[in-house]
């Protein structure tokens, strides 16, 4: 299979790329930004390059809600994002290792910078890590793209992109990416991308 | 010979001027209407059009990534972020390693007027073979910080001079004899430190370069211009004012 024939993949982080990052929970008022910055990234190409969201919710294992309830929410708003045709899938992680609720207190492979939720995708569709794109706005996000062997990595800025969190492995020497000042530019970079 | 990728080390914490580099690193002092690592990659950009361009940056980096995006996007470098700088001769030789192509490898505190950079830039770029490169340049023993043995324009080996081993008396006749010295630019040639182990936080010099020199030619390419590696306030304020009264070559992008 040529390199143009192989599936290809946009893996989107949330808070902070779909909308504005306000810390846990951000999501819930997430919707009408998401909406307007999935309008943003084109749906060109002639290959097919599907669009999918790869996010840590934490806010349900810090108690702040109910399980259960916070995530059909979160099913129900990605969901709806499909049916707009904005996004083509989502792979949430609702684990935190000191999380206070016990059921979520995990050390899971899925939560970033592991590249679990990834991996799962890059399965489910068959999808070429080489052939495919990253964008997140924390350094974890880039961590887990590399970990899952994604060439085209990058970084909106913003003051807390260098943070790292406790998955991170002391073996993440260095990391690639190109920075972007916004979603929108990457718009502007796949265009070029596109076009070569 | 083509150069695949240029990489600029802009990792350091700048000690040397630390009046200048608590806030802000080394890399991004100003000079007049640009700063020191603007310059570099604008000049990479003109002289190395296609390569692509991979800044490496640790020591307040979140200021050099903000620096990074005034770029176009379609000619944005790409990031090189290290949480803890692993030091020149690591992150050089896993990105030779990892790229596999020809790099070009600058130091983020050098300053080229545009001339300087434009004739080892053509120089480079119409070598027909593929060979390792040092840009070098002469001066007095007493000031050298690197000594380069040569053999008819081939690097055979360098050596480092650490400041406690400089001589004392600089007037001594014996010290006032000229030697070459690294200008802090090396092109790497495809595959050349593929068997080469660093150390964590060591430098380019003197342990890469002879590796490479061991092993094939390193052609030791002549800087006759301009050109100062900024390690002192004095050498800061020296690049300002070369850059001042220098001709521009292009225009910046920014």
């Amino acid at each position: 299979m040529s390199a143009k024939n192989k599936i290809s993949a946009i893996f989107l982080d949330a808070d902070g790329v779909l909308w504005d990052d306000i810390g846990p929970g951000g999501i819930l008022s997430g919707k009408k930004h998401a909406v307007r910055n999935l309008k943003l990234l084109p749906s060109v190409r002639k290959t097919k390059c599907y669009k999918i969201v790869v996010s840590n919710q934490t806010f349900a294992a810090r108690r702040k809600i109910n399980y259960l309830r916070f995530k059909f929410f979160t099913n129900a708003l990605f969901n709806s994002l499909i049916k707009l045709n904005l996004i083509d899938d989502f792979a949430i992680c609702y684990h935190h290792p000191s999380a206070d609720h016990f059921f979520l207190r995990k050390k899971c492979e899925c939560r970033k910078p592991l590249p679990g939720l990834i991996n799962s995708m890059l399965r489910k569709y068959s999808i070429a890590p080489q052939e495919s794109f990253l964008i997140g706005d924390r350094i974890t996000d880039i961590q887990s793209g590399e970990a899952a062997g994604i060439k085209h990595l990058y970084l909106i800025i913003n003051p807390k992109m260098l943070e790292i969190n406790e998955n991170s492995s002391s073996q993440d020497l260095q990391n690639i990416f190109i920075p972007l000042k916004d979603l929108n530019e990457f718009s502007l970079a796949w265009k070029i991308i596109d076009e070569n | 010979m083509k150069i695949d990728s240029v990489l600029i080390l802009a990792a350091g914490r700048g000690t040397r001027l630390k009046q200048y580099t608590d806030n802000l690193p080394k890399s991004l002092l100003p000079l007049g209407d640009t700063n020191i690592l603007r310059n570099l990659i604008a000049q990479s950009q003109k002289y190395f059009a296609g390569a692509k361009i991979y800044v490496n940056a640790s020591y307040l980096a979140e200021k050099i990534i903000n620096e990074i995006t005034n770029f176009p996007i379609n000619t944005r470098p790409f990031i090189i972020w290290e949480r803890n700088p692993l030091g020149p001769a690591f992150t050089v030789t896993h990105h030779c390693n990892e790229s596999g192509g020809n790099v070009l490898v600058l130091h983020g505190d050098n300053y080229f007027s545009d001339l300087t950079y434009s004739k080892f830039a053509n120089s480079i770029n119409q070598k027909i073979q593929d060979v390792s490169i040092l840009l070098c340049h002469k001066r007095y023993l007493d000031c050298a910080r690197s000594i380069i043995s040569e053999e008819k324009g081939i690097v055979k080996s360098i050596s480092e001079i650490v400041v406690s081993d400089l001589p004392k008396n600089s007037n001594d006749s014996n010290h006032r004899e000229l030697v070459w010295s690294s200008s802090g630019v090396l092109v790497i040639k495809s595959n050349s430190l593929l068997n080469f182990i660093p150390d964590k936080g060591e430098g380019l010099s003197p342990n890469v370069i002879n590796h490479i020199a061991r092993n094939e030619d390193i052609h030791l390419e002549k800087c006759t211009e301009a050109r100062i590696s900024i390690d002192s306030e004095k050498s800061y304020f020296e690049a300002i004012e070369i850059h001042k009264t220098s001709q521009k070559l292009f225009n910046r992008p920014f």
